[in-house]
């Protein structure tokens, strides 16, 4: 893996080309973000992108998985489907390492390939560990309603 | 019209698992460039006749008109003309009613032109650079209100109808047809298909499908075989349309050379796998080590190669479903598929990094390639736990409603039960809301006290809930109030305490309708006038729909608290996530600030402090 | 009268019975019960499974529209109300009333079937709705918790930084 601190800045120079790249695609990253207004869909998806820049930057795996697990969450209280929220954020980062891949900058394109493979796992572990709570929910109401049962 | 060189088209369809009958059409017309797909309904074979009414009217139409119209208003044109087809046919017979089809149909101009024009929820796709894109909005009703603004995305996701088509051919006898001119590049694809492929199969696995450099019509069989393994529920129909291919690039180095590096060094790669404990992993128990080393180190390792040889992702995806899926139906635990995965992925970089040290430059190219074949595999995965947490989600759900059910149900035995709710919450049941009265007299009077008493005397002494009715209808049909008192008074005597679900609302209607069929027939029997037959049974039909539209608003009110209680955990999440949006902006910026002013010149795994908080 | 001659006869007062000349004569308020009344009267006035299938597609759309439970309750009885008089007024014959009178009875209790069924389902899901909100919202609470700490963390780290 690369140490170059020109990778984070060339993310950093190139972020304007990968917003609007993404911006123009939007609807097919996920339909929820096409049917966002322009502001909105900014918004979103540049809190992404920063979080990407300074993911590249730091290395950290840590504020990479919180980053993660709010943005799961946010999603999820609006009904998108963690499955849903995986695709998009692959979809970003493949986009991403595209405009960079075009660009010239490959080191830059294996980078952010490479973080979009963190990004998958990050959120695969999450999903999996919200489905372990909820087991643990179910386990817990099932008991519940063996014991409350009308006799 | 001869067909543009280079592009080619395949179709196909299926019944499906489900269906007995394939009410979906094609048309592949390569002449005319004319290519559809229709997807009919309606009862009987009137599907079927509605599909194929709209295909036989658009094609004569095009064949018919193609030299003197544009292609957009020709492809407008020819789909109003499936419409009214559709239409006409329907009005031939009371069983055709409510017949109708979707359409979504592509007129090739040449190989870099086309205009796609569809009605309903058959979809056109684009995939261009690896990336499927849906091309038509679908005609629900959900859809409609959220361009209108009158509901959001968030909403029309949960909504209950958002399947009810709210435009097709047929319905009408003509309609809004929505057209759209797309510009094709060299490599492109166009996908129309029924809904009951994406119905089935989800977008990434279409995606990677369509993105295989497989041939048009093993590309439209797949996607069907697709659909049939997610289900199949529904006929299905495909028709795939390839422009001509793009030059070649960088992409077919890693096509030719870097799948032969990559498989040259397969037995570093199960080398790796069989060092960092493959055999051993709880998912492979059961399986000699060689054999758990060839069913899931070599596969993974030929999937990759075949994606490689072919820019694909669909051998990995369908690896990775299938590793997962099969675990998971076993009921495995996530803590070993995670480990099996990493070390899978270990010994994949091994490789990697084996061939850039021996050649650079192609090395690099397949280290982003490999890379992304891994992201692959875990969108697979992903794929299937968030199904499984969908899955456990609805069983969560059902099983705390049973719950709060068992320990919220009355005791119908309680002295200190509620029977009438005291003050109505809908205005539909304000008892002082004026009805209209027909004007009552003694003689008809009469005659209703003697109708009910021989529908009485023909109801069995068990049935109690349908004598009950009978009275209350004698109640409210001789009252002279003039408003809804008595209505609502004998509803809520009949409706008492009972559970809000079907098991508890449809006995209700059930008797109603009894005492319809019963009372229909007594008014006969009674010694009248044929006249004032008509005015009594009038009087107690009267009597009786404002008895069940009492009875309905009844159960409106008991519903009601369920909307309260989710408007307000609604305006709690929103709430929530305020917060979490707030405080999520002050941590981006401490992040970027950390960011800003960290030593870059460490390696990346070392700068700032790893967490292990997880 | 011959059915025919009554199902062509109870068609005439549809313009009546809708008040078409106030709201239009394309999808009035409580037309799908006034189609189902024709269905109804055409099938001889037992009850079928094809007329519930037609009145219940015709309210769900009402429904998936926005329309209130209420407000399609409200526009059958309207409807009902209103051809009570118009068959007083425009039938002689008191078996040929008998008969429309039978069908709107069957109608009117198919409606109110439909209408209270649908409002069933919608309470189940609302109950899921909530449930799943409640889920949702365990999961921000959560989230909440974790960027309390990144943020206590990320604040250590860059204490005396640059801004």
């Amino acid at each position: 893996m690369s140490t170059a601190p020109p990778v984070a800045r060339a993310y950093d120079t190139l972020r304007p080309n990968i917003l609007q790249r993404l911006l123009d695609m939007r609807a097919s990253l996920d339909p929820s973000l096409g049917r966002l207004d322009d502001a909105a869909a900014r918004a979103q998806i540049g809190a992404v992108l920063d979080h990407l820049g300074n993911f590249i930057a730091t290395g950290d795996l840590g504020l990479h998985r919180a980053f993660l697990h709010t943005f799961l969450a946010m999603r999820a209280a609006e009904a998108q489907s963690p499955a849903a929220v995986l695709a998009m954020l692959v979809a970003i980062g493949d986009t991403a390492a595209q405009v960079a891949q075009d660009d010239g900058t490959g080191e830059l394109a294996l980078v952010l390939t490479r973080v979009t493979a963190s990004t998958a796992r990050a959120i695969n572990d999450l999903i999996a560990e919200e489905l372990d709570r909820r087991l643990a929910q179910w386990r817990e109401l099932a008991a519940r309603e063996r014991e409350e049962a009308p006799t | 019209m001869s067909p543009p060189p280079g592009v080619r088209v395949a179709g196909d369809s299926h019944v499906g698992k489900v269906r007995t009958a394939n009410e979906d059409s094609l048309v592949v017309d390569a002449a005319r460039g004319l290519y559809a797909v229709l997807d009919g309904m309606g009862g009987a074979s009137a599907g079927d006749l509605a599909s194929q009414t709209a295909r036989d009217a658009i094609v004569d139409f095009v064949v018919q008109r193609r030299l003197t119209m544009e292609p957009r208003a020709l492809l407008e044109a020819a789909i109003q003309a499936g419409c009214t087809a559709v239409w006409n046919c329907a009005q031939l017979s009371r069983e055709r009613h409510g017949m109708g089809t979707t359409v979504v149909a592509c007129l090739l101009i040449d190989a870099t032109r086309a205009v796609i024009g569809h009605v309903g929820d058959s979809r056109a796709y684009l995939l261009r650079g690896g990336r499927l894109q849906a091309l038509t909005r679908d005609h629900t009703i959900v859809e409609e209100l959220v361009d209108r603004g009158l509901l959001s995305p968030e909403e029309a996701e949960r909504h209950p109808y958002k399947n009810v088509l709210s435009r097709n051919l047929g319905a009408k006898p003509d309609t809004k047809v929505d057209l759209l001119d797309v510009e094709l590049r060299p490599g492109d694809r166009l996908l129309l298909c029924s809904d009951g492929l994406y119905g089935y199969a989800s977008t990434e696995a279409i995606q990677y499908l369509l993105g295989s450099g497989d041939a048009p019509n093993q590309v439209a069989r797949d996607l069907i075989d697709l659909a049939l393994r997610g289900g199949g529920g529904d006929n299905v129909s495909t028709l795939v349309i390839e422009a001509p291919p793009a030059a070649p690039s960088s992409t077919q180095v890693v096509r030719t050379s870097g799948a032969v590096a990559w498989w040259q060094l397969r037995q570093r790669f199960m080398h790796v796998a069989r060092e960092g404990g493959l055999a051993d992993n709880p998912i492979c128990r059961g399986l000699d080590p060689e054999e758990a080393l060839d069913l899931v180190g070599l596969s993974l390792c030929e999937a990759i190669f075949h994606d490689l040889e072919k820019s694909t992702g669909v051998n990995v995806w369908t690896f990775a479903q299938n590793l997962a899926g099969g675990w998971f139906a076993r009921s495995g635990e996530w803590a070993p598929l995670r480990a099996l995965m990493d070390i899978l992925v270990r010994a994949a970089r091994t490789v990697v990094d084996e061939i850039r040290t021996l050649e650079p430059s192609l090395g690099f190219l397949l280290d982003v390639a490999v890379s992304r074949a891994l992201v692959v595999a875990e969108l697979a995965i992903g794929g299937l736990l968030a199904e499984r947490l969908r899955e456990v989600d609805s069983d969560l759900i059902q099983l705390h409603a049973a719950v709060m059910d068992t320990i919220d149900q009355p005791s119908l035995d309680s002295d200190d039960t509620p029977k009438f709710v005291d003050s109505p919450t809908i205005p539909f049941l304000r008892p002082d809301r004026p009805v209209t009265n027909s004007g009552i007299n003694a003689e008809l009077v009469s005659a209703i006290e003697k109708t009910l008493t021989i529908a009485r005397a023909r109801t069995s002494p068990r049935a109690e809930l349908l004598r009950q009715i009978l009275v209350a209808l004698e109640t409210i049909a001789t009252d002279t109030s003039g408003n809804f008192a008595s209505a609502v008074l004998a509803a809520r005597e009949l409706y008492g305490v009972r559970s809000v679900d079907d098991a508890g609302i449809m006995p209700l209607f059930d008797a109603l309708d009894q005492a319809r069929i019963i009372t229909a027939a007594s008014v006969h029997q009674i010694t009248a006038t044929d006249a004032l037959r008509a005015k009594t049974l009038g009087a107690i039909s009267a009597a009786h729909q404002r008895l069940v539209s009492a009875m309905t608003g009844l159960v409106l009110e008991a519903v009601a608290p369920f909307s309260e209680r989710l408007r307000e955990v609604q305006a709690e999440t929103v709430a929530l996530r305020d917060r979490v949006a707030h405080a999520e902006g002050k941590r981006a910026q401490l992040e970027r600030k950390f960011a800003t002013t960290i030593d870059q010149s460490q390696p990346w795994e070392q700068r700032g402090t790893t967490e292990s908080e997880w | 009268m011959s059915d025919v001659d009554l199902i062509e006869a109870t068609k005439v007062l549809r313009d009546e019975v809708l008040d078409t000349a106030e709201h239009g004569d394309r999808d009035p308020p409580g037309a799908e019960v006034f189609d189902a009344l024709i269905r109804a009267l055409e099938v001889g006035g037992e009850s079928v499974p094809g007329l519930d299938l037609q009145l219940h597609d015709g309210i769900t759309r009402r429904l998936a529209w926005g329309d209130s439970e209420e407000a399609v309750l409200a526009d059958a009885e309207m409807v009902f109300d209103r051809l009570m008089i118009a068959i007083e007024r425009a039938l002689r014959d008191p078996a040929d009333r008998m008969v429309l009178i039978e069908a709107a009875t069957q109608v009117a209790v198919t409606v109110a079937r439909v209408v209270s069924l649908a409002a069933v389902a919608r309470a189940a899901r609302d109950r899921a709705a909530r449930l799943r909100e409640e889920l949702a919202q365990r999961q921000l609470k959560e989230v909440l918790e974790r960027q309390r700490s990144s943020i206590v963390r990320l604040e250590l780290e860059t204490k005396g930084s640059l801004p």
